[in-house]
């Protein structure tokens, strides 16, 4: 018989071999959400003419040849304050609001990609950079075990 | 050589399975869950850490029946959680859509950082380690942390007939569910928002995608779509590049090899998991019929709904009055998610950070 290793929460009691699986820490008799890749960058924000906006879009090759699960952040360079992909950070361009949204995007089972832009054409010019981080897990969105 | 932690699904060998057939490795690293926050009005709390820590946020739509999905507005800085509590739709009519506050929301807050700082707790009793460092972060297995653990993954389908009520409109919702039963609320995959309104999703992406006419020079991502100028056909890439002439949609020697001609979506099936790539543009979204899907946990199930919302006939007032819009009806489709339900709760507050 193969082995088995449990780790219990701290502060739970009792035997960990008797516990609800939601009490144990790591279980090598369920599936974790292993972390596959992870990574970070910046990306540049600019409205270059008048009645205009921005998208910009990155690649990311992972190349597992599925869909895996995906959670990704961004915040203003220049802030501190972040925010989940997919939302949106509004902030003050000179003396008016800009809004800038970011989405990911599934185009195939090999890449994801991170989606920045802007939507109103209305809003004022802007050149900004957005921070963003990500993880993409082992783990496919379906028939994980 | 150092050793390595593995363990595998039962019946794969750990040592040369897939990754994905394996429960845990020391080859990659675990969230650590450290703390779950509940919110039930719009504010802020400390989480414990001197850096930003990663974090997911969930709504609560109700408390009573409890419902939980995703799309919780939560933000973090280098102290604080921040809450913001959002809204649902709760009447899905046409002539009397309205909306109500979410009773709540939970942020998921891990050890991991997001930007950079320093933590390291205290422990207490045996636990398990892989990796070193300075940071609990820098660990890729620390048992003193939680992490997502599966518990059960497989496909929900709803087939909602066609619906019509006739000239006075009406709403139809159609229901799947899995009976997960475990007497809480658990988190689930995939990560699509609450309340995706079908209609929106399908005008937005379609615009957001398209990159109008192909021009040399434009950098095109895959998945994004181009029009001819001088014939009118569209294609999607498939392949991220730059384009030129010799890859020129029809005309270019090597276009096959970046562009696929582009197909319509069928909008009357709808893959959930692909809601996740949601984009927002301004406009564009048909008034009249509409379709929400709804998918979220409640302490038994795992539901997804199809709400079709059919619009009356509009009348403008006149002499005589006439009629601008007169009813359709909303045609039967079908909606599915390949769904993942995890052990770990979402409904109850928990602090590793100090246990």
């Amino acid at each position: 018989m193969s082995g088995v290793i449990y780790a219990k929460r701290p502060k739970i009691s009792g035997d960990v071999r008797e516990l609800d699986t939601r009490f144990r820490t790591i279980d090598s008799t369920v599936n974790q959400l292993k972390v596959y890749m992870s990574g970070s960058g910046s990306v540049r924000m600019q409205k270059v003419e008048e009645w205009g906006d921005d998208k910009e879009i990155i690649d990311i090759a992972h190349n597992l040849g599925y869909q895996p699960f995906f959670a990704g952040w961004f915040k203003l360079a220049t802030g501190s304050e972040w925010k989940k992909i997919p939302s949106r950070i509004t902030t003050l361009i000179g003396e008016e609001q800009e809004t800038f949204f970011s989405a990911m995007g599934r185009p195939s089972d090999n890449i994801l990609q991170l989606h920045f832009y802007t939507i109103s054409i209305f809003g004022p010019m802007y050149d900004i950079y957005l921070d963003y981080k990500y993880i993409i897990y082992v783990d496919p969105y379906r028939d994980a075990w | 050589m150092r050793g390595k932690l593995i363990a595998s699904r039962q019946g794969y060998g750990a040592l040369t399975t897939e990754p994905k057939n394996l429960a845990f490795s020391s080859e990659f690293e675990l969230n650590k869950i450290a703390k779950i926050k509940g919110f039930t009005a719009d504010g802020s709390v400390n989480h414990g850490f001197n850096y930003a820590p990663k974090f997911l946020a969930m709504k609560e739509i109700s408390s009573s029946p409890l419902k939980i999905g995703w799309g919780g507005i939560g933000s973090v800085d280098n102290q604080k959680i921040y809450a913001t509590i959002g809204s649902h739709i709760t009447d899905f009519s046409y002539d009397n859509q309205t909306s109500a506050d979410d009773s709540g929301e939970w942020v998921i807050i891990f050890a991991d950082n997001l930007s950079s700082g320093s933590f390291k707790k205290t422990i207490k009793g045996p636990i398990i380690t892989v990796g070193h460092g300075n940071n609990d972060y820098n660990y890729k297995i620390h048992s003193g942390y939680d992490t997502f653990k599966v518990f059960h993954t497989g496909r929900l389908t709803v087939n909602a007939p066609e619906f019509d009520n006739g000239e006075g409109g009406g709403v139809q919702i159609t229901t799947a569910t899995y009976n997960h039963n475990l007497g809480y609320c658990p988190f689930f995959g995939p990560f699509v928002d609450y309340e995706v309104s079908k209609n929106a999703y399908y005008s937005w992406n379609g615009q957001y995608n398209s990159n109008n006419t192909w021009t040399a020079g434009i950098i095109y991502h895959i998945g994004e779509d181009v029009w001819l100028e001088d014939t009118g056909e569209w294609f999607t890439c498939k392949v991220t590049h730059t384009a030129s002439n010799s890859n020129r949609p029809t005309t270019g020697a090597e276009w096959t090899t970046y562009w696929n001609e582009y197909v319509e979506p069928n909008v009357y099936n709808t893959y959930v998991n692909k809601l996740e790539d949601i984009k927002f543009v301004y406009g564009g979204v048909e008034e009249f019929n509409e379709t929400f899907i709804l998918y979220y946990v409640t302490t038994t199930q795992l539901v997804l709904q199809v709400v079709q919302s059919q619009a009356p006939d509009v009348w403008l007032e006149g002499d005589p009055p006439y009629l601008v819009y007169e009813h359709t009806p909303c045609p039967a489709e079908t909606v599915y998610v390949d769904y993942t339900i995890f052990y770990n709760k979402i409904n109850e507050e928990l602090d590793l950070i100090s246990d």
